[in-house]
C-alpha cells in the first residue's frame, strides 16, 4: 500500500512543514507528541509562528525537530544548541527562543553549556527530549541512560545517570519542571508557562524511545511506555519543601518493566519566589 | 577442487567491521570514543566484545569526542596502547585535543571514517574532515578497500609506536562506502599481529618511579625544536611506513603497493592521482579508457597523506605525459588540498608534467566509473596556467 501524503491531514499541519514530513521517528516515540505539545503550548502562551519564536535544536532524533516545524529555526552542531541561542537571544532579544534537543545533545557533549546558561539565567525555554539514550546512531549509553540497563555500548552496566531536575535547581534555573509524554493534556500549559518565564526555563519532558532502548530495558511498544509512564508519574507535594532532594527528584527505573518512579510537576517557577 | 591449503577464510565484513576485528587483534589496552556516524558501528561492535569480555581492554564511554580524545591523550600518556573511532564534525569537535597528541607525540591510532562537515547536515562521504587535521602531526593513511583498512590497523600502531616516529596515526576509511558496505574480507590471524606488532614501549609515561611532566612550559627557542624534531619524526616515518607496508604484504601475500599503489599503465599519457575509494573507481576508469583510443591510461593512489609520498609523487609525474588530481574536498578560493601538494612539490622538484584538477564526490556525491570516464576526457581539456 502507498500512501499519498499530500491527501492526509494533520491536526497542526500549518505549523509543520509539510515537504519535510513524514518524520523519521520510529513508530512508538514520544517525539511527535511532544512537538505537538510544543505547539499547543507556543499558540496558548500566544506566540505568533511567524514573527516570535525561534526554535533551535542540536543533532540528535530530537534535532530533527527544529526542521519540521514551520518556524525559524536553527540545527547547530553536536552539543551546541546552548550557545548558539544565547546568540540568538542576545542578538535579537525580542525572539522567543525555545530549545528543544535530547539528553545526549544537552547534557553530555552540551553538558558544559547547560549549567552555564542556566546559571547566567539567559531568557529562553529549554525543553530536554530525554529518552535515556542516543537514538540516531542506534541507541548507546547517554548521560541519562539508567543503571544496569543495556545498550550497545554497556552491556547490563551503566554509570548512574544524571537526574536533570536536580542538576538545573542547582545550576540556578529559574523555572524547573518535569512531565512525560503521557501527560499530553498538562504539557502545553506548562510550556507555555515556561515560555512566559522570564528567565531560563527548563523542562525535563521523560520520553521514551521504545524502538532501541525500550526493548531492551522493560518498555517494548509505544502503548506499553505511555502505560507505563501514566502509573509511575507521582505528582510531587511542594507544600513539604523536602521534595527538592534528590532522593525525592530522582526517577527509578527497573530494566525488567521500565520506569517504576517518575517525580512530575514543577519544581521552581517565578511563583513560587520567597517561598525558599 | 580446492586442496585445504588453499581453502581461504574469508569474511563478508564492512569496513567497520575489518577495522574493528583488527583493532581487537592489535590488543590495544584503551578505548574511549563517542557514537557519530558512519563511525558508530565500530566502537559498537568494541565495546560489545569488551562488555562480554571477550576483549581485554578499558573501554571508556565518554560524553563527548573532545572526552574521548582526551581521554586517549592520557591513556598513551600513561603508556597504554590507544585507539579511538570518530568522523566528521566528531572530529573537529576534537580537534583541539588531536593537534595535543600530535604535538605532545603521543602514539596511538585513530580510525576517521570520513563524512562531509556541516552544513547541511550530510552524512555521506568525502574528505574536509581528513584535510582538517593534516597538520595536526599525525600519520594519515587513506584505505581504498575493507581488506586494505584491516591490513592497515596494525601498521599504523607499529608505526605510531615506533620510537624512531613516535606520533599518533589515523587510519581512513569513506564513509558508507566501505564503512557499512559489506565485501570480502581474508581477516588477519592472532598469530600474525602478534608477531608484527610488538608490545607498545612507550619512550616516556607518566610512571611516579621515574617522573616526567608532559606540556610544560617551553620557551620559543626549545618550541622551535620540538616542532623541528617533530618534521623530522615524520619524514623517517616515510621509510618504516613503507617497510610497515611491504612486510604486511609479504605475511599476507596481498601486496598493496607501498606508499602509492601504480596501476595500469605506468608510463601513461595520462596518469590519474587519487586517495581512497574513488581509486578504486578509477582502475575500472582506466581500463575503459585505455580501449578508446584516445592515448593510454594509468594511476597512481596514494596511501598515505601524511607524511606525503614526495618521492612517489615525483616518479609518477616523471612516468605521466599528464596528471589529473581527484580531490575529494574543496579548499574555498585556492585550489584544492591535494592538487595543490602535488604541484607545490613537483615545482620545487623542477618537473613541468601539467597537473589538472578534479574536484568531486563530494558529500556522498555518486562517482561511478562511468562518469569518471567522462570526467577525465573533460578535465583533459583544461588550461594548465
Amino acid at each position: 500500500m502507498t500512501i499519498d501524503f499530500t491527501k492526509l491531514h494533520h491536526n497542526f499541519e500549518t505549523s509543520l512543514t509539510s515537504k519535510m514530513l513524514p518524520t523519521i521517528w520510529c513508530s512508538g516515540c514520544s517525539l511527535g507528541s511532544n512537538l505537538q505539545s510544543i505547539i499547543r503550548g507556543a499558540k496558548q502562551a500566544g506566540y505568533d509562528f511567524d514573527h516570535d519564536i525561534v526554535m533551535i535544536s542540536g543533532i540528535g532524533c530530537t534535532g530533527r525537530a527544529s526542521g519540521y516545524v514551520n518556524i525559524d529555526g536553527f540545527h547547530t552542531t553536536h552539543g551546541r544548541a546552548l550557545p548558539f541561542a544565547t546568540g540568538v537571544k542576545n542578538g535579537n532579544p525580542d525572539l522567543e527562543v525555545i530549545v528543544f534537543s535530547g539528553d545526549g545533545d544537552l547534557f553530555a557533549i552540551g553538558g558544559n553549556h547547560f549549567i552555564h546558561t542556566a546559571r547566567r539565567g539567559t531568557d529562553m525555554t529549554v525543553i530536554c527530549n530525554n529518552n535515556s539514550t542516543y537514538g540516531l546512531t542506534g541507541g548507546q549509553a547517554s548521560a541519562t541512560s539508567f543503571e544496569d540497563t543495556v545498550t550497545p555500548t554497556t552491556i547490563g552496566k551503566n554509570d548512574k545517570p544524571f537526574n536533570l531536575v536536580d542538576l538545573a535547581l542547582g545550576a540556578g534555573a529559574t523555572f524547573v519542571a518535569r512531565y512525560t509524554t503521557a501527560q499530553y493534556n498538562t504539557l502545553p500549559r506548562v510550556i507555555a508557562q515556561a515560555m512566559r518565564h522570564d528567565g531560563f526555563a527548563f523542562i525535563d519532558l521523560v520520553s521514551g524511545c521504545p524502538a532501541i532502548y525500550g526493548k531492551r530495558n522493560g518498555y517494548p511498544t509505544g502503548e506499553y511506555m505511555i502505560k507505563n509512564f501514566k502509573e509511575a508519574s507521582v505528582e510531587i507535594d511542594t507544600s513539604d519543601p523536602s521534595y527538592l532532594l534528590s532522593e525525592n527528584t530522582a526517577i527509578e527505573f527497573d530494566r525488567k518493566v521500565g520506569y517504576t518512579k517518575i517525580p512530575i510537576g514543577i519544581f521552581r517557577s517565578s511563583t513560587m519566589e520567597g517561598k525558599f | 577442487m580446492l586442496t585445504e591449503e588453499k581453502t581461504k577464510n574469508i569474511k563478508i565484513w564492512t569496513g567497520n567491521d575489518a577495522v574493528a576485528n583488527a583493532v581487537r587483534l592489535s590488543r590495544p589496552e584503551v578505548i574511549a570514543a563517542y557514537p557519530i556516524t558512519p563511525s558508530t558501528p565500530i566502537i559498537k561492535t568494541i565495546s560489545n566484545w569488551a562488555a562480554k569480555g571477550e576483549m581485554d581492554v578499558e573501554y571508556i564511554s565518554v560524553e563527548s569526542e573532545h572526552a574521548a580524545m582526551a581521554g586517549c591523550v592520557g591513556a598513551s600518556a600513561a603508556g597504554g596502547r590507544t585507539f579511538t573511532a570518530t568522523a566528521s564534525q566528531g572530529l573537529l569537535y576534537m580537534m583541539e585535543m588531536v593537534y595535543m597528541a600530535g604535538f605532545t607525540r603521543l602514539p596511538m591510532t585513530m580510525a576517521v571514517v570520513n563524512r562531509s562537515l556541516f552544513a547541511g547536515w550530510n552524512i555521506w562521504v568525502d574528505h574536509h574532515d581528513m584535510y582538517s587535521m593534516r597538520d595536526a602531526g599525525w600519520i594519515q593513511i587513506i584505505a581504498k578497500n575493507n581488506q586494505e583498512a584491516h591490513d592497515m590497523i596494525p601498521v599504523s600502531f607499529k608505526v605510531s609506536e615506533n620510537h624512531d616516529v613516535y606520533v599518533p596515526s589515523a587510519v581512513n576509511i569513506d564513509g558508507f562506502i566501505l564503512s557499512h558496505v559489506a565485501g570480502q574480507v581474508e581477516p588477519l590471524s592472532q598469530k600474525l599481529v602478534d608477531d608484527f606488532l610488538p608490545a607498545f614501549d612507550p619512550i616516556f609515561k607518566l610512571d611516579p618511579a621515574d617522573p616526567v611532566s608532559f606540556g610544560s612550559l617551553t620557551l620559543p627557542g626549545r618550541y622551535a625544536k620540538l616542532r623541528q624534531d617533530h618534521l623530522e619524526s615524520m619524514d623517517r616515518a616515510r621509510k618504516h611506513l613503507r617497510e610497515g607496508f611491504e612486510e604486511m604484504s609479504e605475511l599476507t601475500g596481498r601486496n598493496w603497493g607501498s606508499l602509492v599503489e601504480i596501476y595500469g599503465e605506468e608510463n601513461a599519457d595520462v596518469g590519474i592521482i587519487s586517495l581512497g575509494t574513488i581509486a578504486e573507481e578509477t582502475e575500472e576508469a582506466v581500463d575503459i579508457l585505455n580501449t578508446m583510443g584516445i592515448g593510454s591510461f594509468g594511476a597512481t593512489r596514494l596511501r598515505s597523506f601524511r607524511p606525503f609520498p614526495f618521492e612517489e609523487v615525483v616518479d609518477a609525474a616523471r612516468r605521466y605525459g599528464q596528471i589529473i588530481v581527484i580531490d575529494r574536498a574543496y579548499s574555498m578560493g585556492a585550489n584544492a588540498p591535494l592538487v595543490t601538494e602535488i604541484r607545490n612539490h613537483l615545482q620545487k622538484a623542477n618537473i613541468s608534467t601539467p597537473v589538472k584538477s578534479l574536484i568531486t564526490g563530494v558529500g556522498g556525491q555518486e562517482v561511478p566509473y562511468t562518469l569518471l570516464v567522462k570526467m577525465f576526457q573533460e578535465v583533459m581539456k583544461q588550461e594548465v596556467a
